[in-house]
């Protein structure tokens, strides 16, 4: 009786890890990073992003444009007033009727990779312009779907949701999968996809332009700064082994290799289980006077940090992390041993800044989505917001239901002034991809519950060249000039 | 590879989740002998509890670790409770139905319960932001690594939960009516045993060392991530597998020997780098191990054929 049941449990335990690994399996089959993006698994870099010949530190990484002023000649929209106008859409107060335009996204929603909290925020903002004329009178309609993680969802929403749901635009999108797995779709159909971008083709495809800078140019900003800050010897990065991780570090790596540290990419599956191990082998691998830059959500980067308090490691290492860090719920986790001694990479302007794009932040935050905290998924999922609506504003109300004549006007987006990023937002569609949003900030966690400004607004280093080409677009084609 | 004494500190990490690993094991163990049930919610109903406790103690998205002052110091009890009453309803309403099904039926029947508690875990307390338990906790250093008083109560916890255990079932009228339905539910029966009162307080205790499994498992998880916690008790089989869902002791060491692998597993990189890789699956590669040893000169049956 005894050995027949444990050959079922043994079973029953064979068939529960084998759905659990089923996911990563076939992430990796289903959905292949391009070619050109796809990275060994712990070392080398994209073979597009290769750093440049003589890996010499890239220029941009000098003083002078590094604390350039907001609102100077470099572009920086500092306090120029906000494209997207004072108020929630047409702000009339008055509720929205009518047929709705319907607006899609695919996002992921898993255990240790939830990125929810952007799409809700970007839904409260819709929720505003609703309740004040919406867009012409009619209303605006979120459709989510969630990936789960997995190619066949993801393919599948895309198609859900344009084919039958219909669709005029897929927005805000916060997905590990969406990228790869439907970069081809949205070109065939001709649609032009603004998301919050994790992986490499959200940032190399001209049918996909991100809010965010992504965890790849993220923790580069990230690696930026704790070089600057002083890190020897070895730079370790950390992020969760997906089908896409590869790419989250590489970046980070080519710059670390330029600057002589040695670079060692730690992937954990998540949701990470032994914290405490997970530390004291980075930290061994990083030694005394190295770097680690941390590539995770803050649920997952929060087990890390506790752990190396708990262990005694925070002095041992500089710490950096990308942006989903910068979250003042992390802050107010982490508290006073904490204090300025982690770097986060700021994609987004501070929680607390003070301009009118950000105050309108808070306050719809406060209204329509009162449980969430302040951080930058939500900032991410506003600015979209933000830039749809306007987008959607200025068209002929005859073309809202034509996805055609919508994609196009998303594909024209340029000199879009919003407070949340350093430079004007644009689309692009540019052949090589779309890095709309390449400067950013460096914040620390002030010790009590606050994220704090360390660095102003500072270019993320060229090195490889998708990056050095939308820089020479956004010139030629005066995609962030402003005004 | 790391030499030799790096890996002491991996050894200590590996003992402390080793010891929550013996105590899920225990009362998995337990539970299994007197009711023929592998309790697979152990995890998502400690979590549930984890969760409870985390909201009474004040829990929020900008306090995500609170820690239980004044009278909410009454949510670390209030988190065995909600263990304890969740099991023990399973066990007197739901449970006597599958009373007589297949063992494999009534695991089912816990992974059903697995799967709804966590689907209400997802809906009320959404896993996008980081939530966790903390105890207070002092700092220790023994021989260079930093050992903390979590991780020694837990070691402790699983010594003291095997031995009264053990003891109980052995020296106490319950607990011989529990060994006794463990052998003969019928025969039990039919002697005067109260096989359903026997059967509720086993149910009972499983709840309550769930509920103070999960009072020490957020804290050395430094979190009280969902799918984490909840799928905790897969690993705990190894060890009660390698005991026979038996034996106590053995159960216990097994624990041990399994959290310590996986985590000296950890540092291992170059040419051993796939050993970090694979070190999730030691509680089932040893599970196995002990099944093809157990079984090397016996009749398995599987899904009721023999296997020869």
């Amino acid at each position: 009786m005894v050995r027949r049941f444990m050959a079922a449990v043994a079973v029953g335990a064979v068939l529960l890890v084998a759905c659990g690994s089923d996911d990563k399996a076939s992430d990796g089959t289903s959905a292949p990073a391009p070619a050109d993006t796809a990275a060994p698994a712990d070392t080398a870099a994209p073979a597009d992003t290769a750093a440049p010949v003589d890996t010499a530190a890239p220029a941009d990484t000098a003083a002078p444009d590094d604390t350039a002023a907001p609102g100077d000649a470099s572009g920086l929209v500092g306090d120029r007033p906000a494209t997207g106008g004072p108020d929630c859409g047409a702000g009339t107060g008055e509720k929205a009727t009518g047929e709705p335009i319907k607006l899609g996204n695919v996002t992921t929603s898993v255990p240790g990779i939830d990125f929810s909290t952007g799409p809700a925020m970007m839904k409260a903002y819709f929720d505003c312009v609703n309740d004040n004329g919406g867009i012409n009178g009619r209303p605006i309609q979120m459709l989510e779907e969630n990936d789960n993680l997995k190619p066949e969802d993801a393919a599948a929403a895309a198609r859900k949701l344009i084919e039958t749901d219909k669709v005029v635009a897929m927005i805000g999108g916060f997905s590990i999968l969406d990228c790869p797995v439907n970069a081809d779709y949205y070109k065939e159909q001709n649609y032009y996809v603004i998301v919050a971008g994790v992986p490499a083709e959200c940032f190399s495809s001209p049918n996909i332009a991100a809010a965010n800078m992504g965890p790849g140019y993220s923790a580069l900003g990230a690696a930026q700064i704790v070089v600057e800050k002083g890190a020897t010897g070895t730079m370790v990065t950390m992020t969760n082994k997906t089908a896409t991780s590869d790419y989250n570090n590489s970046l980070a790596g080519l710059y670390a290799e330029s600057k002589g540290l040695k670079w060692i990419d730690i992937q954990i599956p998540p949701p990470i289980e032994d914290a405490n191990a997970a530390v004291l082998d980075a930290v061994a691998k990083a030694g005394k006077g190295g770097a680690i830059v941390l590539n995770y959500t803050p649920p997952e980067g929060l087990k890390i940090l506790k752990a190396a308090e708990e262990l005694g490691k925070i002095d041992d290492v500089i710490w950096g992390s990308s942006t989903p860090l910068n979250d003042n719920s992390v802050a107010a986790a982490l508290g006073a041993p904490w204090a300025n001694k982690l770097n986060v990479n700021a994609e987004l302007s501070l929680l607390d800044d003070p301009r009118p794009e950000m105050e309108l932040y808070r306050k719809v935050s406060a209204q329509y989505n009162p449980d969430a905290p302040l951080g930058s998924f939500q900032q991410m999922g506003f600015m979209i917001g933000r830039i749809i609506v306007k987008t959607l504003l200025d068209m002929a109300p005859a073309d809202l239901d034509d996805p055609a004549a919508v994609n196009e006007a998303v594909k024209g987006i340029k000199n879009f002034d919003t407070h949340i990023v350093c430079k004007p937002w644009y689309f692009g569609a540019l052949p090589a991809g779309n890095v709309p949003n390449n400067w950013d900030y460096n914040v620390v966690p002030d010790g009590t519950d606050t994220m704090v400004l360390d660095k102003d607004c500072f270019p993320i280093a060229e090195v490889e060249p998708i990056l050095t080409a939308v820089r020479a677009a956004e010139v030629d084609q005066g995609l962030n000039t402003g005004g | 590879m790391p030499g030799l004494g790096d890996w002491w500190p991996y050894i200590i990490q590996g003992l402390a989740f080793g010891a929550m690993y013996a105590v899920t094991g225990t009362g998995l163990v337990v539970l299994y002998r007197t009711t023929g049930v592998v309790n697979l919610a152990f995890g998502a109903i400690g979590c549930m509890g984890a969760h409870v406790a985390w909201s009474l103690m004040g829990g929020s998205l900008s306090k995500p670790t609170p820690i239980g002052h004044g009278v909410r110091i009454l949510a670390y009890p209030a988190l065995v409770a909600v263990c304890a009453v969740l099991t023990l309803i399973y066990g007197m309403w739901i449970a006597p139905k599958l009373a007589r099904r297949d063992p494999l039926v009534k695991s089912l029947g816990m992974v059903g319960v697995a799967l709804f508690l966590l689907g209400i875990m997802k809906e009320r307390w959404d896993t996008s932001k980081p939530r966790a338990i903390v105890l207070p906790s002092k700092v220790f250093k023994v021989a260079g690594a930093v050992v903390t008083s979590t991780q020694i109560v837990a070691l402790l916890f699983a010594v003291v939960v095997v031995v009264v255990v053990s003891v109980f079932l052995k020296t106490t009228a319950t607990g011989t009516a529990m060994r006794a339905i463990a052998n003969d539910r019928d025969v039990s029966a039919l002697l005067g045993v109260p096989v359903r009162r026997v059967e509720a307080l086993a149910w009972l205790g499983s709840g309550v060392i769930c509920g103070c499994v999960f009072l020490l498992l957020p804290p050395l998880f430094k979190s009280i991530d969902q799918g984490t916690l909840t799928w905790f008790v897969i690993g705990a089989l190894g060890g009660a597998i390698v005991g026979q869902f038996r034996s106590l002791p053995i159960t216990f060491v097994a624990s041990l020997a399994i959290g310590v692998i996986e985590s000296v597993m950890t540092p291992f990189t170059g040419n051993f780098q796939f050993m970090a890789d694979f070190r999730k699956t030691t509680p089932f590669v040893v599970a196995v191990i002990a099944i093809v040893w157990i079984s090397r000169r016996r009749t398995v049956v599987l899904a009721g054929r023999e296997m020869r």
